[in-house]
């Protein structure tokens, strides 16, 4: 018995971290409510009922932490390895343009665009984030800088690409800096007609899958993991450096990539200027990777959580006077609680190593 | 009687850390905290400074009870502890680091002009000079140690408990500092020195504690005792003599061919030519930072030499990746355990397949057999006796002495032809150093070749069949084990030129 209870002890152990940062946030935005006059049961509550109470929010709120997963697990697979990147965005961006435009102009039969759209999508993301690696390699420009600018040269010229030459001006005349559309043939088909979620949920439920056994059984996955608890001791040990540095950055760019890749696929069949921006899908990606301590399991399950939010937060607007604005303070409070959770676990690393040093007991 | 703790107890999970530990001290007394790693020394002094909660147990000075519950509170009843890693602000000068947290103030500001005189006025009084304007940036270890004293003696501190302090002495610091213990001592202040090197015990202490498996086995005065008493208190059993058993020497299986290193001009590693045959352990005496750590560095890959041949089994690797090293036969203990050789934060499990999780048997196709490397774990320790509840748990939940068993068997365990063991023991205590030399001399004995790189000239001189002397990297000369002396080879250390 005990060693059952030992075993899913275990298995919650990922969802500890996201738990404790996700209650504090609840427990601030109660505080605030109640300023507000309002009661923060009754806020939760519809919260709740409109993030996950019918199927047609539960698929809303599915939809919505797509991505969020997605550039979640970039995150964490660079973070994890001491590359402190956050180009999630302009990966984002570059990912959805290039699969939209080969989706659109390339001839031949769908299944081969298919391939090729989603292949060339994350090969440019993935090949941004190499970029980065690269000048960090060679001249030593900070990752999270380079990433960063990145970030906003990439949504301009996406914009600037698609106005001058991608422009869709069927629809609404060109009023919305938008490409044409995909085929239908080649956009995720949705679970229910009725719902806005589509396979591309489940694809990203594999995809954590996937990061989980990259990260936790390869070899690959050991060598980041060494390398982010101690370079030195892993540069003795035989671990390539530079090399777990650009493959994670690569493979950080791609997932962030197939993020930008699945919202063409899935919720707007077509590149639309701004709208990987504006919801600041990767930063909330960022922040579920950074509660979940980079396990690919919490990604998933804080993503929903931060989605749901999101979701739920929409639904307050519309039967209560509590402004919309309430879920960006929770979402504001978790980001606070998680930094004060890095710097926690920080200083108690320095106090461990401290007394390693120490040969104490 | 002014300190005094009685009773105390502290448990860790099911192991006792504390288990009714009484201490006393006097005024003006030293007393030495001797015990092997994991005896209850650093959780006791810990109690004392605030940093550990007892789970019972009382604490008195002046005969009145006191409660530490933080070192604020340790501070504010007169007990200052020396860290034996300090906790200096290497930007910062001597002053601005003796004063932190308690800088005197002028009318609206930091009172620099008076923070100056008072650093000053504190080194005439304690006898320890030190310009208050210097920066700590590139200061010889001896004086950063110094300001870790002055910024004790500044919160006006009657109880002074020394970590280890000299576990990161040159020789001659270490004599200094035992000097200014003594007239610490002298002006009346207490001192507790936290210990393994119990000659040090023998010429400073006027008292010693002993304590074993968190329990106190001896309190006894330095007059009346003697090391080998000290040592069998500590380890709970006679140390033997050890007795190295001849073997036949066989093929060389490490050799550098005019090593060197130069760099802005300097040499490094200086022409440096060096052999080591199966069978042989091989000594590298010389003080640290002679080169020892280049030489290393060159053999594995790590830094590239500017000229020269690494030859291992007849194989040249110069400048080569340490994976193609390792492979063809060469382990490595590296110096710094905690920096080079683990990493705290991981499981034991991850940190004993490192450097090997690429071969035959932890991995295939890509993926590493994790069953297999707990298993293996499982062998180190149980061969190596390393004390430790879980190959899950976390390398920084063991002591010193267990951490380097443990990197020990990793690197031994792989059955390679030849290992480099960098400061074997330094930091630990009498017990795992006696363990660890065996298992050194065992692996010689099995045939195998062993470079011993070590600043303890004792142990060069108990292990080596023969013994290379470095000073500022070049080798000053080659002793075999009949013809070594102590006074020689202390002389080429030193540069040959005097022994200060």
């Amino acid at each position: 018995m005990n060693k059952y209870y030992k075993k899913t002890l275990n298995l919650l152990e990922p969802l500890k971290q996201p738990a404790m940062a996700i209650g504090f946030a609840f427990i601030v935005g109660a505080i605030v409510m109640l300023f507000t006059g309002a009661n923060p049961i009754e806020v939760y509550g519809i919260m709740f009922k409109g993030a996950f109470s019918s199927q047609f929010y539960l698929s809303a709120t599915f939809a919505k932490a797509t991505p969020i997963i997605l550039t979640g697990l970039g995150a964490s697979v660079a973070w994890r390895a001491n590359c402190f990147a956050i180009g999630g965005e302009g990966q984002m961006i570059f990912g959805a343009l290039t699969a939209a435009l080969i989706a659109i102009y390339l001839p031949g039969p769908l299944w081969i665009r298919i391939i090729i759209s989603m292949i060339g999508g994350v090969a440019v993301g993935g090949g941004m984030s190499l970029f980065s690696a690269y000048l960090f390699d060679k001249l030593q420009m900070s990752l999270s800088i380079s990433t960063l600018m990145m970030n906003y040269s990439s949504k301009f010229l996406a914009m600037g690409l698609v106005v001058m030459f991608f422009l869709d001006t069927t629809s609404t005349g060109g009023m919305l800096k938008q490409t044409k559309q995909i085929p239908e043939g080649m956009r995720f088909p949705r679970v229910n007609a009725d719902y806005a979620l589509t396979i591309g949920f489940f694809i990203a439920v594999i995809i954590v899958l996937l990061v989980w056994f990259l990260l936790n059984k390869t070899k690959y996955g050991y060598e980041s993991k060494m390398t982010g608890y101690n370079p030195e001791f892993s540069r003795f040990g035989g671990i390539n450096a530079k090399r777990i540095m650009y493959l994670s950055l690569f493979i950080s760019g791609v997932l962030s990539a197939f993020a930008g890749v699945s919202e063409v696929y899935g919720t707007y069949f077509r590149y639309v200027s701004g709208s990987l921006v504006s919801g600041g899908t990767a930063w909330i990606g960022l922040n579920a990777a950074l509660i979940s301590a980079y396990n690919p399991i919490g990604v998933l399950i804080s993503s929903i959580i931060l989605a749901s939010i999101q979701t739920g937060g929409t639904a307050i607007s519309r039967f209560t006077d509590v402004p919309l604005e309430i879920s960006q303070i929770l979402q504001g409070c978790i980001t606070l609680f998680i930094s004060a959770k890095i710097i926690i676990k920080w200083r108690r690393k320095k106090k461990l190593i401290k007394v390693v040093e120490e040969g104490g007991n | 009687m002014f300190l005094r703790m009685e009773n105390i107890y502290k448990k860790y999970g099911s192991l006792y850390a504390n288990k009714d530990v009484g201490l006393t001290l006097k005024k003006g007394e030293i007393l030495a905290l001797v015990g092997e790693n994991g005896a209850g020394k650093t959780t006791i002094m810990k109690v004392l400074y605030g940093l550990v909660k007892p789970d019972s147990g009382d604490i008195f000075i002046n005969d009145k009870k006191v409660d530490i519950t933080n070192p604020r509170a340790a501070i504010k009843h007169g007990i200052g502890m020396v860290q034996q890693h300090f906790m200096l602000f290497d930007e910062f000068t001597v002053m601005e680091n003796i004063v932190y947290g308690r800088e005197p103030r002028g009318k609206l500001f930091f009172d620099v002009k008076k923070a100056k005189q008072d650093v000053i006025n504190l080194g005439k009084k304690y006898e320890l000079p030190l310009d208050p304007d210097r920066g700590l940036n590139g200061m010889p270890v001896g004086l950063k140690q110094r300001v870790e004293i002055l910024k004790v003696l500044y919160q006006d501190t009657d109880i002074i408990i020394f970590d280890e302090p000299t576990a990161v002495l040159t020789p001659q610091e270490v004599t200094e500092l035992l000097k200014t213990m003594k007239s610490l001592a002298a002006i009346g202040k207490s001192i507790i020195l936290i210990t393994h090197k119990l000659n040090e015990v023998m010429e400073v202490a006027d008292r010693a504690l002993v304590m074993r498996e968190g329990e106190k086995v001896g309190d006894v005065l330095v007059k009346d005792t003697s090391i080998k008493e000290l040592s069998y208190l500590m380890v709970g059993r006679h140390i033997p003599n050890r007795k190295v058993p001849k073997v036949k020497v066989g093929q060389t299986v490490f050799e550098t061919k005019n090593l060197s290193i130069v760099k802005k001009d300097v040499a490094i590693l200086d022409d440096v030519s060096i052999n080591v045959k199966r069978g042989e352990i091989v000594g590298i005496a010389g003080v640290s930072g002679n080169g020892q750590s280049e030489l290393v560095e060159a053999v594995f890959g790590l830094k590239k030499s500017t000229s020269g041949n690494v030859i291992i089994n007849g194989v040249d690797v110069t400048n080569t990746t340490i994976h193609n090293v390792r492979d063809n036969g060469v382990a490595l203990v590296p110096e710094d355990r905690n920096i080079h050789g683990s990493a705290a934060m991981a499981t034991l499990t991850e940190n004993s397949i490192m450097g090997y999780y690429h071969l035959d048997g932890f991995s295939k196709y890509g993926v590493i057999d994790y069953k297999a490397s707990e298993e293996f774990t499982k062998e180190l320790i149980n061969e190596f006796d390393v004390a430790s509840s879980s190959t899950k748990q976390l390398m920084n939940s063991l002591s010193g002495g267990n951490v380097q068993k443990l990197i020990l068997a990793r690197e031994i365990n792989h059955k390679s032809p030849f290992l480099i063991v960098a400061e074997p023991t330094r930091g630990v205590d009498i017990g795992a150093m006696e363990f660890i030399h065996k298992e050194l001399i065992q692996k010689r004995t099995n045939g195998d070749g062993v470079l011993l790189i070590s600043s303890e000239l004792t142990e060069i001189l108990d292990l080596s069949d023969r013994i290379y002397v470095i000073f500022e990297g070049q080798i000053k000369g080659e002793f075999t084990r009949e013809n070594a002396t102590k006074e020689e080879i202390g002389f080429l250390m030193l540069g040959g030129n005097s022994i200060e």
